[in-house]
């Protein structure tokens, strides 16, 4: 196996920004300059183990190699409202506030 | 711009079901889908992994997941041997770990089918998938009670409950057909026991995909972009949704020219009040989810012999269940129908049609007996008392005594409506109740000749009306006799009499 230190040159600063904005990240161009070389040092990396042959091997889903780990249907102790509340950086009522959110969403 | 001869309608459906286990899908807080749950003061039934605190981790709870394998298995979906959770990425008020545990490329349940049937016969829907997931808090824009706010406020109940995401293939090609087969999914899951599918507790919510194909007058074919319309929560939604986006895409195209394809599909919803949809969002600010695996939680394998524990436990599905009601025990589609929508209702007919058989009726009989009765007398005073037909009171046997009594001809039919009503805050026999109301039907041929006299004697003029071949003045005399014998006498004997005696 070959370690490519060269960086992988189809990622771009645009790519860095976008990514940013996924994460809700607010970047210096300079901080974005200094990700775009840590990344490409990353995604480079995962060039090499591109490499690897991994025929008829199954992706791993998990490094454990346990399965199956279910618990019972049964509801415990939940927290105390005003202990959630007061995590909130505002609240109405019972509720906690938030700005503005476009109604009926859901993924 | 070329006319449009022809217009096809194609959806897909996107179906949420809040499954109604005790507990939330990846925690350890009660599910506001529990029956139990639903009126929940906001905020109460959190935990640490529903409002996201620091080291809280997920777990998965084994009923969430069996139900969805039940669902899965009545669907005909090929139950996965290995599958996994994602995590799909998105921030938003509702949901506060910035992510949301679901399966993205490894669903529990795979390609099934369902048949159901429309206003134009039996129709077959290919299941592409369903997975499972967890449900978000839910956001508000007023206070309860109705006080309008500047911001929204979000209640974190909901946090976690598990949803499992049923999608179909394009196969639904009318409104009413999308709302049969959401009718008919209801039914199924009802009967299964994950959810009590009541809409307007949000517990399935509907996500047409809706386009045209458009055929035009040279000949050519185009087919709109696609439109996802969000979070429909009742079947009217859905129809009227439908409906408004045949008109809207066909008026778009004439308008624009788009063509479905790469970065045409956009998000709406639908306004009740002004009965159109309205744009959400379009493909250029579509989210991307950056799916990867949860690195909380382990796969899962299910052995065919868990697959197999499941399958065993599917009971008659609803189809089946109205399909044997009207070929084998001589129902109408209509009656059957009726009966089947709630299942605790369809199972108290079941009860009441087996108890008449016990005491001798035929089987067909026992069926058509019990879904009259429980069909007029039993739906007119499960309306008045604004409850089911099966929590009305009367038992399955009592219900058998009347049906048994009117087979015999000692109950008349007003009668028999009396006597269900009693019977309904009584724990006495459908006989011995129509004995102390004195409303055994009396064909005994003195009594009724008695009664006859008397009406005859105070509606002469009937009586010659009736002589002279005019079956209207039947009515006067008849309802002299029944007023007469409290409601007693047997009208078909009654009407016998009267015709031998005066024609």
């Amino acid at each position: 196996m070959e370690y490519h230190p060269t960086p992988m040159a189809d990622l771009s600063i645009d790519d860095v920004n976008r990514v940013a904005a996924l994460a809700k990240l607010r970047l210096t161009p300079e901080e974005a300059q200094a990700l775009l070389h840590d990344l490409q040092g990353i995604l480079g990396h995962i060039d090499t183990l591109q490499d690897v042959d991994v025929e008829g091997i199954e992706p791993m889903a998990s490094p454990l190699e346990h399965t199956n780990r279910l618990r019972p249907d049964t509801p415990q102790a939940t927290l105390d409202k005003q202990a959630i509340l007061d995590l909130a950086p505002e609240t109405q009522g019972d509720f906690v506030s938030v700005p503005r959110v476009l109604e009926g969403h859901a993924e | 711009m070329t006319d449009i001869i022809d217009r096809r309608l194609i959806v897909g459906m996107e179906v949420h079901v809040e499954l109604a286990t005790e507990a939330k899908m990846f925690a350890l807080g009660p599910n506001v889908a529990h029956p139990s749950r639903f009126d929940s003061a906001p905020n109460t039934i959190c935990d640490p992994v529903s409002v996201a605190l620091p080291g809280a981790l997920p777990t998965m709870n084994h009923d969430a997941l069996e139900m969805a394998m039940l669902v899965g298995t009545a669907l005909n979906c090929e139950i996965a041997d290995r599958c996994q959770w994602d995590r799909k990425n998105y921030f938003y008020p509702d949901l506060p770990k910035g992510y949301q545990i679901s399966q993205y490329e490894h669903p529990i349940c795979g390609r099934g089918e369902l048949t159901f049937d429309g206003p134009d016969g039996a129709v077959t829907v290919r299941i592409t998938r369903a997975h499972l997931e967890e449900d978000t808090g839910k956001s508000g824009h007023e206070l309860p009670g109705g006080e309008v706010i500047d911001g929204s406020i979000v209640d974190y109940n909901r946090s976690g409950s598990p949803l499992l995401e049923i999608v179909t293939e394009p196969d639904i090609t009318s409104a009413a057909d999308a709302v049969a087969f959401g009718r008919e999914l209801r039914s199924i899951c009802r009967a299964l026991g994950v959810t009590e599918g009541i809409m307007q507790k949000g517990h399935m919510r509907f996500e047409p995909n809706i386009n045209l194909v458009l055929t035009l007058g040279d000949g050519r074919e185009v087919r709109t972009p696609i439109v996802e319309i969000k979070n429909l929560n009742s079947f009217r939604a859905v129809e009227q949704a439908i409906a408004h986006e045949v008109t809207r895409q066909e008026a778009q195209w004439l308008d624009d020219g788009l063509e479905m394809g790469p970065g045409a599909k956009s998000t709406r919803g639908w306004d009740e009040k002004a009965q159109r949809t309205v744009l959400q969002r379009s493909k250029e600010d579509a989210h991307d989810y950056r799916y990867f695996p949860e690195p909380d939680l382990v796969p899962l394998e299910v052995d065919q012999a868990w697959k197999d524990k499941i399958a065993a436990r599917l009971p008659e599905l609803p189809r089946a269940r109205r399909a044997r009601w009207v070929d084998v025990l001589g129902l109408t589609a209509k009656d059957a129908a009726a009966l089947a929508e709630e299942p605790p209702t369809a199972d108290f007919f079941e009860a009441c049609a087996a108890a008449m058989e016990a005491q001798g009726m035929s089987a067909s009989d026992a069926a058509i007996a019990a879904a009259k009765l429980l069909l007029n007398a039993g739906t007119r005073l499960a309306n008045e008392r604004t409850c089911a037909v099966e929590a009305l009171g009367i038992t399955a046997d009592q219900i058998a005594g009347i049906a048994l009594m009117r087979a015999a001809g000692d109950l008349g039919s007003t009668a028999a409506d009396e006597v269900f009503e009693v019977l309904c805050d009584s724990e006495e026999s459908a006989a011995a109740a129509a004995e102390r109301l004195n409303l055994l039907q009396v064909s005994d041929a003195s009594a009724l000749n008695a009664w006859i006299d008397e009406a005859l004697a105070a509606h002469p003029q009937a009586g010659e009306d009736f002589a002279a071949g005019k079956d209207a003045a039947m009515g006067r005399i008849m309802g002299h006799v029944m007023k007469a014998s409290g409601g007693s006498a047997d009208a078909g004997m009654v009407r016998a009499r009267l015709i031998e005696r005066l024609r």
